[in-house]
């Protein structure tokens, strides 16, 4: 037997699997992360829209890409506390930008409540329509009697 | 059909912007005071057909009605399109204020030429179905252009931005359908109970 064709067959079948293909993997379970929640004023989802992350540490290289889920929901895993920035853009004009608080210990410092209800932002909207017009009908008045 | 902020490069924005601010200017001069009631119900009614969504697919499209409003306000649908904007940038967070010349834009320019290109067939015939059928290719026409112009604004920043545009013309479709009955059954229902305002 050829000396070489021997060398292979020793390597076959004696040199673990580890060990000829480089690398072995492993995998962890995890829960909770950073995420956000995108959707429509009418309360449809922001589905399947590319997501950029941007860490405090870079903000011009983004940190990870993705694409939000089904329900416009996306999670990262910050791993540094600061500021990060998140836009969510659906490719038709509509784009979100959002910037998530993490404290030292890499938890969400909750936001301030902000926004309105639809139904508030349409009522203060009408009210604000008919109060400027009400203001250039009075300052076009005004310009007209003299 | 709003654009959202950072989305636009700053020669896009500023373009629109000065062309905006030029139209609200004049839309302003134009304002009469007899005419200032008008104005604000348009408004309070654009503001309204905006929040209607209408949702097609993975796209989210929502009623403009910009035809109409240039048909009943001409020039003055500038300043109208400003306060509609600002609001809706404020309060539902749709566009954003760096934007506001060029939304404002892509929505004003088309709604002025629908006053001047259909207000003389509007003016003169009595007919209902020609009145109607104006009424359809106004908001056809009007979609249409404002969806031309937010193309060419998408362009303007970035070629890669072609396919998103052909995508939202394709979306609005639908959009210019119902306008366009929307539109014509305004312009009946108002030649019938108020030709003065068309007239």
């Amino acid at each position: 037997m050829r000396p070489l064709f021997v060398i292979y067959l020793i390597i076959f079948f004696f040199v673990p699997g580890g060990f000829c293909f480089g690398h072995g993997l492993q995998h962890t379970e995890i829960q909770g992360g950073v995420g956000l929640a995108v959707l429509y004023d009418d309360g449809t989802p922001m589905s399947y829209c590319e997501v950029k992350v941007y860490s405090p540490a870079d903000g011009e290289t983004e940190f990870q890409q993705g694409l939000t889920d089904k329900n416009g929901r996306f999670l990262f895993y910050a791993d540094v506390s600061g500021e990060w920035r998140i836009t969510v853009d659906d490719g038709m004009g509509h784009l979100v930008q959002h910037q998530i608080t993490v404290d030292p210990q890499l938890t969400v410092v909750p936001p301030a409540a902000t926004g309105y209800s639809r139904r508030q932002g349409t009522i203060i909207g009408l009210s604000l329509i008919f109060g400027i017009f009400g203001l250039i009908s009075m300052f076009t008045g005004l310009v007209k009697r003299k | 059909m709003h654009i959202s902020e950072g989305i636009l490069g700053g020669p896009v924005l500023l373009t629109g912007a000065v062309l905006s601010m030029s139209g609200i200017v004049y839309g302003l001069y134009k304002l009469d005071h007899d005419q200032v009631p008008k104005v604000a119900i348009v408004s309070a009614a654009l503001f309204v057909a905006s929040l209607i969504h209408i949702p097609l697919g993975p796209a989210n499209v929502h009623l403009i009605l910009n035809g109409i409003a240039g048909l009943l306000l001409g020039w003055t649908v500038f300043p109208a399109y400003l306060v509609v904007l600002v609001l809706h940038a404020m309060l539902f967070q749709f566009g954003g204020l760096t934007v506001l010349g060029v939304n404002t834009f892509n929505l004003a320019l088309p709604a002025v030429l629908c006053y001047y290109f259909f207000k003389p067939l509007v003016r003169r015939t009595e007919r209902k179905s020609v009145l109607f059928g104006a009424g359809v290719v106004i908001g056809f026409f009007s979609i249409g252009l404002s969806i031309f112009c937010l193309g060419l604004s998408l362009y303007s920043t970035g070629p890669e931005f072609l396919g998103v545009a052909g995508i939202i013309a394709f979306s609005h479709l639908p959009v210019m359908v119902v306008e366009g009955a929307i539109t014509g059954s305004v312009i009946v229902f108002l030649h019938q109970v108020r030709p003065d305002i068309l007239g």
